[in-house]
């Protein structure tokens, strides 16, 4: 069973008169335990892509399976499931809650999958990123790679199946880059979690099992 | 508990815009304090009401026609209304079946000097008969045919620091008194008078064998109804029953109240509105951070939830201040109220007691649910990627 099906996969905006495809007939597998990268252009579709993957958003069309669950068809609730127990989601500009230290950052979405007896997890992924000394501090006293290493902690805390990476490295420089790749491939290694990340950086992109590029909303 | 996870939360967000959050819970802080403080009106006032009508002494008080709400400042605490009954009333009064005792009382009023005293009550033996609990802190009651002897109510005694034998100078009198006795302190108006022989006040004031006022106490209190209207066939004098004096006072403070409770509405409206227009814009503010929170795994429900909570919050915070803020205040508030209504017995009128202090807090747990709805409906509703571009 693939951790990711999608066939026909389409995604439309629809503004006023206009409509743009930012996505169109997108057919992909990705594998249990796989690490793929997604290449593109700016306005390429990379986001659009990983948003319907990580079910934040809906397609116009098309099937997407995750673990073998048809979830084009899901709306509200079952899409709230799915966020919350299969995907964890790591985005550009880090996106910590400001006002929490790196800890209550990583506990968060414990909180909301009413799962704070698994605290030690918190401890464990702080150490794997290499920041439990930094426990209580706030985002802004961190560093973006830092801020980064805290983000793919905070999505790793509830065990998905599949970690969605959207251009995890495009605030920083390539030394930082470089560290949270490894950092993502260390965590596919030993957690076995499948990775689909976005970059602008071939560099990066070579490292991961396979690329996938887009071109226009569609893969080439 | 996840609860408190979620107030934790909550705070953080709270500490992150001190000024706004402190201007909010101040505006939530007011209208409870207001509407506390006007409950607490109610009951004090009513209390000390009571308790200063059961401190009068007689069941009646027979007054020359006038105002209502004139009589009953007149029976509270005296007042200059310058109506005058003849003493032959009092002779008529005196043959009536019912009627046990009588005393009876001039009630006049000295230009006033500085902040003092100046209600002068003329007197008679029989007053003290009435009024029991009315005891000599010092000295005692008039000598035989004295004219130049003053009792002074405790408040007065203290006010001019008198002592018993000490001159007393009654302003535009042109005469110079004594203090012959100084009354304990009785939580009622007399602690604010001057009193004098009866006759010497009918002198003073230059109305001889004229009266103000005749306290009447009845052999049976179920009687009075009776004897009112006998009284009121009497042309020119009206009767003012205890009932009467206290449902005429509590209309007057009925009425203020109703002012009062329509402001207290309205600061309640505007606070809940602040609330809510706070937490709007903290909403749309947080809209980034709202659905990075629905994509790492918030539902609807914890997104609705986390907003309301922080009104929650506020107004809660905001009810425990103003329901502190309307203790400390209580005696404040009083005087405040003695200065807007034309009557008020003495005492602490706004009287706050631990139920009024929850139900106030609890009305601001309401006012908080009530503006946490809305702006928690908006976040709920927001798309988790609607802050991407
Ligand atoms: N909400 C939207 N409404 C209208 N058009 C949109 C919307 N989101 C994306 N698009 C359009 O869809 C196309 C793909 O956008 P997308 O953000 O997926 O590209 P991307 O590959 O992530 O680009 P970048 O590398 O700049 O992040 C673009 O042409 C974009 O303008
Ligand atoms: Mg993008």
């Amino acid at each position: 069973m693939a951790a990711i099906f999608a066939q026909g996969l389409t995604r439309i905006y629809r503004r006023s008169a206009e409509e743009i495809a930012a996505l169109f007939g997108v057919d992909l597998i990705v594998e249990p335990g796989e690490f793929v990268a997604i290449t593109g252009a700016s306005g390429a579709g990379k986001t659009t892509l990983l948003n319907l993957l990580g079910c934040l958003d809906r397609p116009t069309s098309g099937l997407l399976k995750l673990l073998g669950r048809d979830v084009s068809t899901l709306r509200g609730k079952d899409l709230e499931t799915m966020r919350r127990q299969y995907v964890g989601f790591v985005f550009q500009d880090y996106c910590l809650v400001p006002t929490l230290t790196v800890e209550e950052n990583v506990t968060l979405p414990l909180l909301f999958s009413r799962a704070l007896h698994q605290r030690d997890r918190v401890r464990d992924l702080l150490a794997r990123v290499d920041l439990q000394h930094r426990s209580d501090h706030l985002p802004r006293e961190l560093s973006g790679g830092e801020q980064q290493r805290v983000a793919i902690a905070r999505a790793l805390v509830n065990n998905p199946e599949i970690l969605l990476a959207d251009e995890p490295t495009g605030n920083l420089d390539s030394k930082r880059g470089n560290e949270i790749v490894a950092l993502l491939r260390d965590m596919n290694h030993t957690e076995g979690v499948t990775i689909v990340l976005s970059t602008h950086n071939l560099d990066l992109a070579n490292r991961a099992d396979r690329q996938i590029k887009l071109v226009d909303g569609r893969v080439v | 508990m996840v609860i408190f996870q979620f107030i934790s939360v909550v705070l953080k967000e709270l500490r992150r815009h001190r000024t706004r959050s402190a201007l909010t819970i101040s505006g939530v802080a007011l209208s409870v304090c207001v509407l506390v403080s006007l409950l607490g009106l109610g009951t004090g006032y009513r209390t000390s009401l009571i308790h200063s009508i059961d401190r009068l002494g007689y069941h009646v008080l027979v007054t020359s026609k006038g105002c209502p709400y004139e009589a009953a400042t007149l029976l509270m605490q005296g007042g200059v209304i310058p109506m005058y009954m003849d003493e032959a009333i009092h002779r008529e009064i005196l043959r009536d079946a019912d009627v046990a005792t009588t005393t009876r009382l001039f009630l006049g009023s000295l230009p006033v000097h500085r902040e003092g005293f100046s209600l002068v009550t003329g007197i008679e033996d029989s007053f003290l008969k009435m009024k029991p609990w009315l005891t000599f802190q010092r000295g005692e009651w008039f000598g035989e045919g004295a004219t130049d002897e003053v009792i002074l109510g405790y408040s007065v005694a203290a006010y001019y620091r008198k002592n018993i034998g000490d001159d007393f100078p009654l302003k535009g009198m042109g005469q110079t008194f004594r203090v012959r006795g100084v009354f304990d302190r009785s939580g009622t108006q007399d602690d604010g008078t001057i009193f004098v022989p009866l006759g010497v006040a009918q002198r003073l004031f230059d109305k001889k064998e004229k009266l103000t006022g005749i306290g009447v106490k009845l052999k049976d209190l179920s009687r009075i109804d009776e004897f009112s209207e006998r009284v009121f066939e009497i042309p020119s004098v009206q009767v003012i029953t205890m009932a009467q004096v206290q449902r005429t006072l509590l209309d007057l403070l009925g009425t203020a109240r109703f002012f009062i409770g329509t402001v207290a509405i309205v600061a309640v409206a505007i606070a809940v509105l602040g609330v809510m227009n706070t937490m709007l814009i903290a909403v749309f503010e947080r809209t980034r951070e709202i659905g990075v929170m629905r994509a790492i795994g918030a539902s609807r429900g914890d997104v609705f939830a986390l907003i309301c909570a922080e009104a929650l919050t506020i107004c809660t915070i905001g009810g425990i201040a103003g329901g502190g803020i309307a203790i400390l205040g209580s005696r404040m508030a009083s005087e405040a109220v003695r200065a807007i209504l034309p009557f008020a017995p003495p005492g602490v009128l706004v009287q706050i007691d631990g139920v009024l202090l929850i139900g106030g807090i609890a009305m601001a747990v309401g006012m908080g649910i009530l503006a946490g709805i809305i702006p928690g409906w908006r976040a709920s509703r927001l798309h988790p990627i609607a802050w991407m571009r």
